[in-house]
């Protein structure tokens, strides 16, 4: 025996490579996708923060209203977060805690404006309490001015209040029932369980949920451009400068700043609450569980609040619906299909939106599995850069990869601006780091031995990806594939420097046919949108069968 | 020699720094059914996962069919294996499962389709081909996972613990089963479990292992009868273990009882392995003047069926197991006489007591 011979296990950049040289392919496959980081996501971003002047930087700091627009987007979507959370907390905590009647009702409504563009309630907003509001002024005759601060609020609360849902009603569903039982089971009731067993096991996961909605309405650009008026927030102000003043050194310095924040709560989210998580994203649902832990008085309190919730919901909805399909609501109720015809069929916008949605939607999916695998189960070097380089463009407002993609790609041997490959390649960082999550979540759950098993049988790891992962990954890929597209179909701050005369896009055709007044147009664009998203499923369905589950996110 | 198979040459792997596995060499016979055998955590998967090529030695060489392998990517091995938890492909009935790797090696589909036949055959999962592994029992699961093994025609074949998701009857008539295929096809197979039941009955040859150290390699019968180390003779089946010490005249000193072991004129400190099964109990004194005689007292006995199981004090205050068997409805109770064979007592030379 050798004993007192000091060892160690090998690794290091070397032991990685020398296993890599047995796979040439593997090792391609490497290189490509840090290559195409490398041109779509670093050089786009080294690009943009080249732009703007050290006068540009002091202009920005010094400067009242951009000083004004910084406070203003951490006001309002500090206010517009807070609200939403709580939404969504009463609501996720009533989806999965009583049996109140209705419930699956409840939870289609909800997810119901996430079919549509978020600029949706804005536009509803503006139809109902705005200077000619069907409400306020038709019905009470008041010549009220909500826009601004308030308006926003109102509107982004109700835009962001089905992600706050979603993503607390996952937590909430990750606690292990078994652990409320056993508190039960030791006396505690009502209040006291929730105070001391609920709420402090979703604390990490609320927080989490908390900064990723924050996220998205500090990078909101649609609702602040529609019912914000002088109310100039970050995202609008720099388009305001490069849209308004041609002064793109001074967006792309506007649009740092807003990367700050974003970034900052990507790496507190990152490095510090999944790590202090009580709960795995892999907790697998206890089967037949149902866990009832409120009186019968809470328990009516939370139907009316969710029926309260359902018809606004509706409500929105509905009038968007009215608008497209009446001559002029509130005047002339005569039903028209005029609107729908100039803003839906003969417009090409729903069907640039369609096509780029739909690659953007193929791509990510392929792509995050392809990087989950690689990451999860292969070792080479750079591994972890390549994680968060995939993670990263989560934390990156729409409107900051927009401009730095038309900046890095306006000229020069990849000039794409102005070409619907730009859209897509936008669309898809946006989208990637869901399909990718979605990928890891789904093959953490895959036991390593399936892919050790398909190694023995003498397959490498080309054909273990394409026979063994791919198709065990089914579930996980068709819900990347369902929210890529819709988010894609809706977005509208990361393709609003993208687009061109040649390919507009419906999302942002409804915007500035609301910014413009023409809100029967944009309503029926609207529905034309909702209306194309549901066929797209509706095709997809036909086609995979049981494969998909949709309302099940 | 040509009719070995395999070899294993210093082998030494760590996880991170700590070492798991300490300079393990051995050799697998052409057709033998040899078993890695050892409590959890002593390196024996580890081992397996390194022939599979799941884990690279960090030193070592490991030979196959005349072949070095250590650096081999799994894939290019031709080890198959049977996963511990099966590994089937869920979203593969038994037929695709099975004919996997052929495909994979791009057989014809007569060949898969022959193939997989004989080896569905084999394994008594006729017309079961095209079930899912979520509709199939877990014994029927098992069978699916050595059958798409068996197909392969591996150089070797690595089980991992296959049976230890099966219930007690059934994995006793698998046990049976499962040996017969192996002898009938002559392959080559590395068995690796922790029940020393499974290796004594199945395999041509055991290595026990114990913290990544290789302990002993034998035929079942040496393992048992003749342990290396006291831990060896402990693991496997129960035993009393003895300091002793050498007295330079063909007997041991137990304390200051003289005894005699199988070892002839051993020296030097020892331990001594005595079975249970092999002492035997006395209330006379006749039983004095026979060789390794000693007193003690019953402290308490077990029932268990076939046996009685006593437990002993020595006067030099150590416990002792004694397996009575076809016991009979008679019970010994307080001072008693113990009694075994010389050449049922193995002296272990040179060791600790584990």
């Amino acid at each position: 025996m050798q004993e007192g011979t000091v060892g160690r296990e090998q690794s290091g950049w070397a032991f990685e490579l020398r296993t890599l040289r047995r796979e040439p392919q593997l090792l391609l496959a490497i290189v490509l996708v840090f290559a195409l980081f490398g041109v779509f996501i670093i050089y786009p971003f080294v690009k943009l923060l080249l732009v703007p002047s050290a006068a540009d930087w002091q202009h920005a700091v010094t400067g009242r209203i951009f000083i004004e627009a910084f406070e203003h987007t951490i006001f309002s979507s500090l206010l517009a977060t807070t609200m939403a959370m709580i939404l969504g907390f009463i609501y996720a905590y009533a989806m999965n805690y009583t049996d109140i009647p209705g419930k699956r009702f409840f939870q289609i409504v909800a997810l119901l404006p996430t079919m549509a563009p978020s600029i949706v309630s804005g536009l509803a907003f503006i139809m109902l309490f705005g200077r000619r509001g069907f409400i306020t002024y038709h019905w009470l005759g008041l010549h009220t001015d909500l826009y601004g601060w308030f308006g926003l609020w109102v509107v982004q609360t109700i835009a962001f209040f089905p992600l706050a849902y979603i993503t607390i009603s996952g937590v909430l569903k990750s606690i292990s029932p078994n652990l409320e039982l056993a508190a039960q089971n030791l006396g505690a009731r009502g209040f006291y369980l929730f105070r001391t067993v609920t709420l402090r096991l979703a604390t990490p996961g609320l927080a989490s949920a908390f900064l990723l909605v924050g996220i998205n309405s500090l990078a909101d650009f649609g609702n602040p451009m529609l019912v914000g008026a002088n109310y100039h927030v970050l995202a609008t102000e720099a388009y305001a400068q490069v849209v308004g003043a041609w002064d793109l050194p001074m967006g792309a310095t506007l649009s740092v700043f807003l990367v700050i924040p974003t970034l900052l709560v990507f790496f507190v989210q990152r490095y510090y609450l999944e790590k202090h998580s009580y709960v795995t994203v892999t907790g697998k649902p206890v089967a037949g569980m149902q866990r009832v832990t409120v009186s019968p008085l809470v328990r009516w309190l939370l139907f009316a609040f969710c029926v309260l919730i359902c018809a606004v919901i509706l409500l929105i909805i509905g009038i968007v619906c009215l608008f497209a399909f009446t001559r002029t609501f509130g005047y002339d109720y005569t039903f028209t299909m005029e609107y729908f015809i100039e803003g839906v069929l003969q417009s090409a916008s729903m069907k640039n939106s369609w096509i780029a949605s739909i690659c953007t939607a193929a791509i990510t999916t392929i792509l995050g599995i392809a990087l989950a695998f690689l990451t999860l189960r292969r070792r080479f070097p750079g591994r972890t850069v390549m994680d968060f380089l995939a993670m990263l463009p989560v934390s990156l407002p729409g409107t900051f990869i927009g401009l730095a993609l038309i900046m890095a790609f306006n000229q020069g041997p990849l000039a794409l601006t102005g070409t619907l490959a730009i859209i897509i390649i936008g669309m898809t960082l946006r989208q990637l780091p869901v399909g990718y999550r979605q990928a890891v979540a789904g093959l953490s759950q895959i036991e390593k031995s399936m892919e050790q098993a398909s190694t023995n049988l003498g397959a490498n790891s080309f054909v273990t990806f394409y026979k063994v992962i791919v198709p065990m990954l089914k579930n996980a890929l068709s819900i990347s594939l369902v929210y890529s597209f819709m988010k894609s179909m809706n977005t509208l701050s990361t393709v609003i420097f993208l687009i061109s005369p040649e390919w507009n896009l419906a999302s942002i055709n409804i915007m500035s046919l609301a910014d413009q007044g023409f809100l029967a147009v944009a309503s029926a664009t609207a529905v034309g949108m909702m209306l194309t998203i549901f066929v797209t499923f509706g095709l997809a369905k036909l086609f995979l069968r049981d494969q998909i589950n949709i309302f099940d996110l | 020699m040509a009719d070995i198979v395999m070899e294993l040459r210093h082998i030494q792997k760590f996880f991170g720094s700590s070492q798991v596995i300490h300079d393990v060499s051995f050799q697998v016979k052409k057709g033998d059914f040899v078993t890695l055998l050892g409590p959890s955590g002593c390196g024996k998967t580890t081992i397996l996962r390194m022939i599979a090529g799941f884990y690279e030695p960090d030193s070592g060489e490991i030979e196959l069919a005349g072949r070095r392998i250590e650096r081999v990517a799994p894939y290019d091995r031709n080890t198959a294996m049977v996963f511990q938890e099966y590994a089937l492909f869920p979203h593969m009935n038994v037929f695709e499962n099975v004919a996997y790797g052929l495909r994979v090696r791009h057989e014809g589909s007569d060949s898969v389709k022959k193939k997989v036949g004989e080896a569905l055959a084999l394994m008594q999962l006729n017309g079961l081909e095209s079930r899912y592994p979520n509709q199939m029992s877990g014994g029927q699961q098992q069978r699916v996972a050595v059958a798409r093994a068996l197909v392969m025609n591996p150089d070797v074949l690595l089980l991992d613990e296959p049976l230890s998701n099966l219930d007690a009857k059934l994995r006793e008539s698998v046990r049976v089963e499962l040996r017969a295929i192996q002898q009938q096809m002559g392959l080559t197979t590395i068995y690796v479990t922790h029940d020393q039941q499974e290796a004594l009955s199945m395999s041509d040859s055991i290595i026990v292992m114990k913290q990544g150290v290789l302990h002993q390699q034998g035929r079942p019968e040496e393992i048992y009868f003749a342990p290396k180390t006291p831990f060896v003779a402990d693991f496997i089946g129960t035993t009393n273990l003895l300091p002793i010490e050498g007295n330079g005249s063909c007997q041991v000193v137990y304390g200051s009882d003289p005894l005699l072991a199988d070892t002839i004129c051993s020296v030097g400190t020892g331990v001594l392995s005595v079975r249970p099964e092999s002492v035997r109990l006395s209330r006379t004194a006749d039983a004095a003047d026979r060789v390794n005689v000693l007193t003690a007292r019953v402290t308490h006995s077990m029932f268990l069926g076939e046996k009685r199981r006593y437990f002993l004090q020595d006067r030099q205050g150590r416990e002792w197991l004694a397996d009575l068997y076809d016991p009979g409805i008679a019970i010994f109770n307080g001072d008693v006489y113990m009694q075994f064979a010389a050449d049922r007592s193995h002296a272990i030379v040179g060791q600790e007591p584990g």
